[in-house]
């Protein structure tokens, strides 16, 4: 039945998603140097910086204008995809933030959003 | 599983087209991950918690998308489940405490001044019926990951809008200054000191023809305009991608000129995928003509079955709806159903079908008074707006 397939399918992205989310965290390919990079990007390197806009308790950050991090906690892709595209009213670093400190970002607000 | 969650489960994939079909093209549409939007949505927040939760997807707390057979068939989409997509957080409940007092400035006309609400209201009254539809609606139906909600077909909704006619207010000031080519229109929005406005400014420029049929409207569906859609004032442009309906309006501005912020010089260009926004590609304005199918979804029982869905032309009249039941080999004339809202409002549309058992794949192709027909495929865009090809928004039904 196709209904029943679609659930079985639909559910193995939750499986994927989890274990995506797990291995970006502290615990996987993100070390701690590379994580206090991204606090230090997220919150005074990133020109404008993210917290100024973003809520993000771990980082102190109390931005209102846009989407809670705690509240959305956003896998490290999705992060990564934001911070080259600007999507929406959000400013694209694709040209003022390096790779290395794009990942750094990226890694850092999946560790922490929500966690607190 | 218990009903609750069947249901649930069952709205939840339909609303993210989570069958996978084949159209006429052979492409088939990839099962996306439905589930894990789920997992980052959450509840309804706090600004809206008033919307039918069974009704809405929620991506995030800034797009909450309309479950696709959540819109009906009484043309107006409710609204309790009206899609949300704020580009910036909303503003607070004080904006609507004295929804009369709320202040628009208007600059690039004879005589530019800042009026309150009340005094807008003086000057004349309009209603219109329109579509907002975001950009993106359609994007999860793309290939390519683009950034952004994986909308399908539920960032879209038809609404009565009450308003004061932007010509109007434009005359009463003394007209708008020789030269302007454009409406601007600016968001209420406080921003933080510390960024530069243009970056993140929710400022939309129109071309200045599109005034004619534009209301700063106070009004949806019968009640003041809820924060959640702009209130207590919104900027309706009809017939035009929602980014241009700017919500909390606090300017408009006729200009030389469209406006230097970011969301209007590379935002909301729509560019071959890989390629950087800039001011000479297609600004989403004006929507392109489109349809789907909202009955029957998934499953349905054999005999005779009504297949309903609507259509558009965006600022045309849709004049002719085709639906067909397998995958676009063969097409049958709908008949439209219901008010005709105008050219700016979508066409409810209905075909009755004989249906024996078995796999169909069901999807409608519209046709507007310009005579442009419904594209079967849209090809990829960078930031993956407005998928409108008929092949891609059909439904797998299976006939039991």
């Amino acid at each position: 039945m196709p209904y029943l397939v679609s659930m079985l399918t639909a559910r193995v992205p939750v499986v994927v998603l989890a274990l995506f989310t797990f291995s970006t965290g502290a615990a996987g390919g993100a070390d701690e140097a590379m994580l206090e990079l991204g606090r230090q990007v997220f919150l005074t390197t990133a020109e404008p910086p993210c917290g100024v806009c973003h809520t993000l308790a771990n980082a102190e950050a109390t931005g209102t204008i846009a989407p809670n991090l705690d509240t959305m906690r956003p896998t490290a892709e999705e992060v990564r995809n934001a911070l080259m595209e600007g999507p929406g009213a959000m400013p694209s670093y694709a040209d003022t933030l390096s790779d290395e400190e794009i990942d750094a970002v990226a890694e850092h607000v999946a560790a922490v959003a929500g966690a607190e | 599983m218990n009903m609750s969650t069947r249901i649930r489960r069952r709205h939840f994939l339909v609303g993210a087209g989570g069958t996978a079909v084949l159209g006429a093209s052979g492409a088939s549409v990839a099962i996306l991950p439905a589930i894990a939007q789920d997992a980052q949505g959450g509840s309804l927040p706090s600004y809206a918690d008033w919307k039918n939760p069974e009704a809405m997807v929620i991506h995030t707390e800034l797009t909450l998308e309309t479950v696709r057979d959540a819109i009906g068939t009484s043309v107006v989409t409710s609204n309790d489940v009206f899609f949300i997509r704020n580009n910036l957080n909303p503003p607070s409940e004080e904006v609507v405490q004295d929804r009369d007092a709320w202040e628009v400035s208007f600059e690039g006309v004879a005589n530019p001044r800042t009026m309150t609400l009340g005094e807008l209201k003086t000057l004349g009254l309009e209603t219109v019926a329109t579509i907002i539809q975001c950009s993106g609606n359609g994007r999860g139906l793309f290939d390519h990951d683009a950034s952004g909600a994986p909308w399908r077909t539920g960032a879209a909704g038809c609404a009565v809008w009450s308003g004061v006619p932007v010509r109007a207010v434009a005359e009463e000031l003394g007209g708008s200054v020789d030269g302007a080519r454009f409406m601007t229109s600016t968001g209420g929005e406080e921003l933080p000191e510390e960024v530069n406005r243009d970056e993140i400014v929710v400022e939309r420029s129109v071309p200045l023809e599109a005034m004619e049929n534009a209301i700063l409207a106070f009004e949806m569906n019968g009640a003041p305009v809820p924060i959640a859609h702009g209130g207590p004032l919104r900027m309706i442009v009809p017939g035009y991608y929602g980014i241009n309906n700017v919500k909390y309006v606090r300017t408009v501005a006729f200009t030389e000129e469209e406006s230097t912020a970011d969301i209007q010089v590379s935002g909301y260009r729509v560019r071959p995928v890989g390629e950087s926004g800039a001011p000479d590609q297609p600004s989403m304005w004006d929507m392109k003509v489109k349809s789907w199918v909202i009955h029957p979804l998934m499953e349905t029982t054999s005999g005779r079955v009504l297949i309903y869905g609507v259509a558009f032309g965006g600022t045309n009249p849709v004049e002719r709806v085709e639906v067909s039941t397998d995958g676009g080999e063969t097409w049958e004339d709908a008949e439209f159903t219901g008010p005709d809202l105008g050219r700016f409002a979508w066409r409810v549309f209905v075909l009755p079908a004989e249906l024996e058992p078995g796999d169909y794949t069901v999807t409608s192709r519209a046709t507007d008074s310009q005579g442009n027909v419904q594209e079967q495929t849209t090809e990829p865009n960078h930031r993956a707006y407005d998928y409108a090809g008929w092949d891609r928004l059909a439904v797998g039904v299976t006939v039991v």
